[in-house]
Order: C-alpha cells, then structure tokens, then sequence
C-alpha cells in the first residue's frame, strides 16, 4: 500500500513538474511574441562627406594667371605642344611642364582652372573647359599668360556636379571633406550596385597637327579650324579659326555615356561605354553618323589609324564591364566596321600607336608595347612594370606615360632598346 | 558552414565521451570540477527578422557555477559564428531550478553571405567584413532529468554586432577610403537543450 501509494506521488509530481515547465514556457513565449516587436536594430553608417566651396567667376577668372608650379597631386590628361607637357589635374588647373631637356623635365608652373578636365592648344592658345564656360588663353609666354575670352555657358550639361548646382555666377574652387557618421534604424538592406566612384580614365594616340598631340580618350580634339568636344551625351563643334575667340557651331545629341573622340582625317571616332561610333566632318560643322560598332557595357578608349580601329575594354566599378582586352575593328569599310581580333590584357586604359608599335596602359601591370605588324598576331615586345596606368602618347619616338605615381618618359627610337628618360613624381 | 557544424559535432562527441566518465572529473580542495556541455537550439530574433538559432558550451560545472567557451551558428541579418565565454550562476541545486547566464564574445561574420560579397560580379572588391562584439544576457530554468542529464530553457537578450566595409571614393580627389557599417542587433532569444 506505501509503495503504491509512493508510486502514485511520484508519477503526480513528475506530471506536476512537467506541467509547470510547460506553463512556463507558454508564458514566456507569449510575452516575447509581444514585445519582440519593441526592439529594434540600430546602423551606424560611418563615411566621408563632401561639400564644394564656391566662388564668384569674376575672381576666379581674375586669378588666371601663371602660378609658380605646384606639386602634381595626380597625374590626369597629357598635351603635348612643342617643348611643353600640359599636364591636367582634373578640376584644378594645368600644370606646365618645360621638356625641352626631355631627360631632365621641369615642372615649371600652374594654371589654375577650377573644373578643368581637358585642355588642347592651338597656336599660341589654350583653351580649357572651366564647368560650363570655354575658355581661352594666351600662353604664349607661359610665365605670363593671360585669359583673353570666356565662351559661357557652353557645356550646359556642367552645370551640376556631384549633385550640386553651378549657377551663371559662380564656380566649385574646393571640395571638403570631412567623415560623417549617420546613425538610423534597422537596415537589411544593402545596395548592391556597384555605385562606387572611380578613378578617372586617361589614355592617348597620336593627334597629328600643328595643334599639339592629345590622347585616346581625350574629351576634346582639334581637327583644322574647328574644336570638337564631347560631354556625356553631346558632340560640340567650335570654330576657332580665331582661336581668341571661339564661335559655337552646332552639337550633336548622342545618347549617353559618351567618354572619348579621336579625329582621324576626316573621321570622328566616338568611343562610349556601349560601343564606337564613327562620324564623318566631311562638312565640319555639320558631323553626320557613318557606322556604329557595339560591344558589352565597358569603358573603352579608342585610337584608329588606317584600316583599323583600336578599343581596350576593361572592368571597373563605373565601368560594369567584366572583361579586360583589346578589340581590332577593320574600319575599311567605313560604314561597317567588323571585329577583326580580340586580344586578353589585364586592365587596358589609353593606348597609342606610333608605326607598327602599339603602346597600352595595362592597369597594375605597366606599360605593354607590342609589335602590330600584324593584327593577328600581336607580339609582345617589352612590359614596363610601373604603379598603375592610365594614359600614353606615343610620338616622335618618344612615350609619356601617366602613371598613378607621375609621368614618364620613354625613349623607344630602339625599339629592342626601350629606356626610361626622365620621370615627375606626384606627390 | 559544414565545417563549422562538422567541428560542433566532433567537440559534441568528445565532451559527451568525458561526461560519461566520471573519473575524468578533477578535485580541487575536495571539491568536484565537472566537465560540462549544454547544446541548445532556439529562435533569435525581434520586428525584424526571427531566425532559427544553434549554440554549444563547453565548460566546467563547480558547484552552482558555470563556466565555459561556446560557440553558435547566428544566421541573424547575415550569417556569423559567435565565439563567447559563458557564465551561468545556477540559484539552487535542486531537480527543477533558475539560473542566470551571461555571455560576452566576438561575433565573426562569414563571406558566405550572398548579401557581402567578397567581390562584385565584375571582379572588383566588394565587401571587407570585421570582427564584432556579442554579447547576450537572461534567465533560464533547468530540470533534471537523470543523473548529470538536464533539460534548459532560457529566455534573454542577444546582441550580435556586424561590422562590414566597402571601398568607396572620395570626391573629386577619387581617393579611396573604406565605408564603415557598424550595425548592433537587439533580439530577444529564447534557448531549450540539454545540458550533460
């Protein structure tokens, strides 16, 4: 009977106990149900912020004057005219570089231009975008140069960077930056385009004339008495017959994402993230589309000289490209231009030609200089290894190089003996 | 993610094989030291996002103490593997108790996210992920259910902190420089398993 009875107790308290946990668990789960809802995640978002610094244009241009030289903070778009590099440092000015000792270049001074980003020469004129103004400027005495004429308002497109408007009145002279933490709620969600600003394109051929040489995926070229340049979606024609003063003719609307042109002869070549667009300047102020050749959403300078036109494409955040190589086009049916020849590189950026060799930036991997005798069968001749590439000119024997650490300058007369010149460091 | 459950297993066997024995128990001034594992399975989670969650303590039991190093599969807002020390402070020896547990550690996140590639889908380098801080606090109760076997349920608050980077630039310098998110989640976790 007192076992029984012990049994009995046992088994209601195992069941007792089991009941309680159970309850408990209940309870709790009840209330965290309703108060999961009352905690939140918090974001701290930590990046840097930038912010313009505007000026009036009547001081900025007051202060268009030759300025000792600066240091060269990152190397940008080369024109070469006579003795001269003209350096730009995208935003900021112009640097000019005395090479008339080739092996001991001087950076003998600065323009300053706030929102430069191409420069050509015809004579004795600069003339250098400035946000929506063209700008020209005697330098015919680079220690004394003097603006001589504003065109205004003629790159409309300009008048917002970054997010930020340019009135009539006024420029950007300076960003700040400075780091900014946000904080907010709960943030699942992260963006995964690949939004990232990058680093600018540079790269260069030959652009024969008494105008100066200016590179492959330069914004503006000169071809005779007439300045052509582009925006992200507008081909302009300028007539600077009086170079003092250029005329605005006409434009051409071309879509977006256009990046470079490159005169040849007759020809516009017009190199955009989808493809390359040939137009002919028969009629200067009238550029008239002859052909478009297609490819894959890539950034890509482009160079043409005879029967054949030269792209590298490459990959990079703004880009959204993911192949890297060179593209052959045979142009010699102009009006349908074929691929011929594609080659693999590692991250192409400018390129030029100079007879048969080819000059090309290859990112992180320097300069490569290759035999095209024939475009079938490109031979590698020497890889220069180099910080990170951007822009060559190849003239005259001689190949200045934009480099992420400063210009350089080959001699390449011997092409089985290739030497390095002289170098101007950044700082 | 195998692996990681891989090793959680290997470690599971090896303590279940010392808790069986009881010789492998120390003594420090007559006082018994007993190896201990508590495997729990729950759901963190709050408004948000509730997920399923996986832990594992190994430690030492003396007394009414607990001490251990633990482990856990945290798929909260982006996969990661806490690392933690465990304390737990058990009120009263007895077959049904309370007990208090804390637990402080590193949270590591795992590329294996799709959310935090290590590079975009054009070869350029996406996501840098950091080492974050965890923590998680509560209340528990524990049964026993036969000699060193017991049954645990807790309920507290979790907070996993996810730290991830992606090269930006800086404007109009195009400098680059690493954008910082830092995000600290506060969840509600509730734990049942078993401890041996």
């Amino acid at each position: 009977m007192l076992f029984k009875l012990a049994f009995v107790l046992s088994v209601n308290k195992k069941y007792f106990i089991m009941k309680q946990l159970i309850s408990l668990s209940v309870s709790i789960l009840c209330i965290s149900a309703i108060f999961t809802s009352c905690i939140q995640n918090k974001t701290t978002r930590t990046f840097k912020i930038t912010r313009p610094v505007y000026k009036l244009k009547q001081e900025v241009y007051d202060n268009i004057q030759t300025q000792p030289a600066t240091s060269i903070l990152s190397g940008g778009k080369m024109f070469l005219k006579g003795n001269y590099i003209f350096l730009t440092e995208k935003n900021k000015g112009v640097h000019i570089i005395n090479n008339a000792n080739p092996s001991s270049p001087i950076n003998e001074s600065f323009i300053p231009i706030p929102g430069t980003e191409d420069v050509v020469v015809k004579g004795n004129i600069l003339l250098a975008d400035c946000f929506i103004d063209l700008l020209s400027i005697d330098i015919s005495n680079p220690s004394n140069i003097k603006l001589v004429n504003i065109a205004k308002n003629v790159f409309p497109e300009r008048n917002t960077v970054n997010g930020f408007s340019i009135d009539s009145n006024s420029v950007i002279v300076e960003w700040i930056t400075k780091d900014t933490t946000t904080t907010g709620e709960y943030y699942t969600k992260f963006m995964t385009a690949n939004g990232v600003a990058t680093l600018d394109n540079f790269g260069s051929s030959q652009s024969p004339s008494i105008t100066g040489v200016a590179g492959s995926m330069a914004r503006f070229v000169i071809v005779n008495e007439y300045l052509y340049t582009v925006s992200s979606s507008t081909l302009r024609v300028f007539d600077i017959s009086n170079a003092n003063s250029p005329i605005a003719k006409s434009s051409v609307q071309m879509g977006w994402n256009i990046e470079t042109i490159y005169p040849l002869k007759d020809k516009l070549f017009i190199g955009s993230q989808t493809g390359m667009f040939i137009y002919s300047i028969s009629n200067p102020t009238n550029p008239t589309q002859l052909s478009t050749f297609l490819h894959a959403n890539m950034c890509d300078p482009v160079i043409a000289e005879d029967n054949y036109a030269y792209i590298t494409l490459r990959s990079g955040t703004n880009c959204q490209g993911i192949s890297n190589q060179l593209e052959i086009v045979d142009i010699t049916n102009i009006t349908n231009p074929i691929l011929k020849k594609t080659y693999p590189f590692t991250n192409p950026h400018g390129l030029s030609k100079d007879g048969k060799l080819l000059f090309i930036c290859d990112g992180v991997d320097g300069l490569k200089i290759l035999d095209a005798t024939d475009i079938n069968d490109l031979k590698t001749i020497k890889t220069i290894s180099m910080a990170k590439t951007y822009d060559v000119i190849a003239y005259n024997k001689r190949a200045y190089v934009a480099a992420e650490d400063g210009v350089y300058q080959y001699d390449y007369s011997d092409e089985n003996n290739i030497k390095l010149l002289s170098k101007i460091s950044t700082k | 993610m195998r692996i990681i459950l891989l090793l959680l297993v290997c470690l599971n066997i090896i303590s279940n094989a010392n808790a069986q024995i009881k010789s492998s128990d120390r003594e420090i001034d007559g006082k018994k030291i007993r190896f201990s594992t508590i495997q729990q399975v729950g759901v963190i989670g709050n408004g948000e996002e509730v997920h399923p969650a996986f832990q594992v303590v190994f430690g030492a039991q003396y007394k009414r103490y607990f001490l251990g190093v633990g482990a856990a599969i945290d798929p909260y807002f982006a996969n990661s593997f806490p690392l933690f020390l465990d304390g737990r402070f058990t009120f009263y020896e007895k077959r049904f108790s309370a007990y208090v547990y804390g637990d402080l550690g590193i949270n590591k996140m795992l590329h294996s996210n799709a959310r935090f590639p290590r590079e975009w889908s054009n070869g350029q380098p996406a996501f840098k992920l950091h080492t974050g801080l965890y923590h998680d606090y509560g209340i528990g109760m524990k049964t026993k259910l036969a000699g060193n076997l017991y049954y645990n349920f807790s309920i507290g608050m979790s907070f996993k902190e996810t730290k991830y980077s992606y090269t930006n630039y800086t404007w109009p310098s195009q400098q680059p420089y690493d954008e910082l998110y830092r995000n600290v989640a506060s969840r509600f976790a509730i734990r049942m398993g078993l401890q041996f």
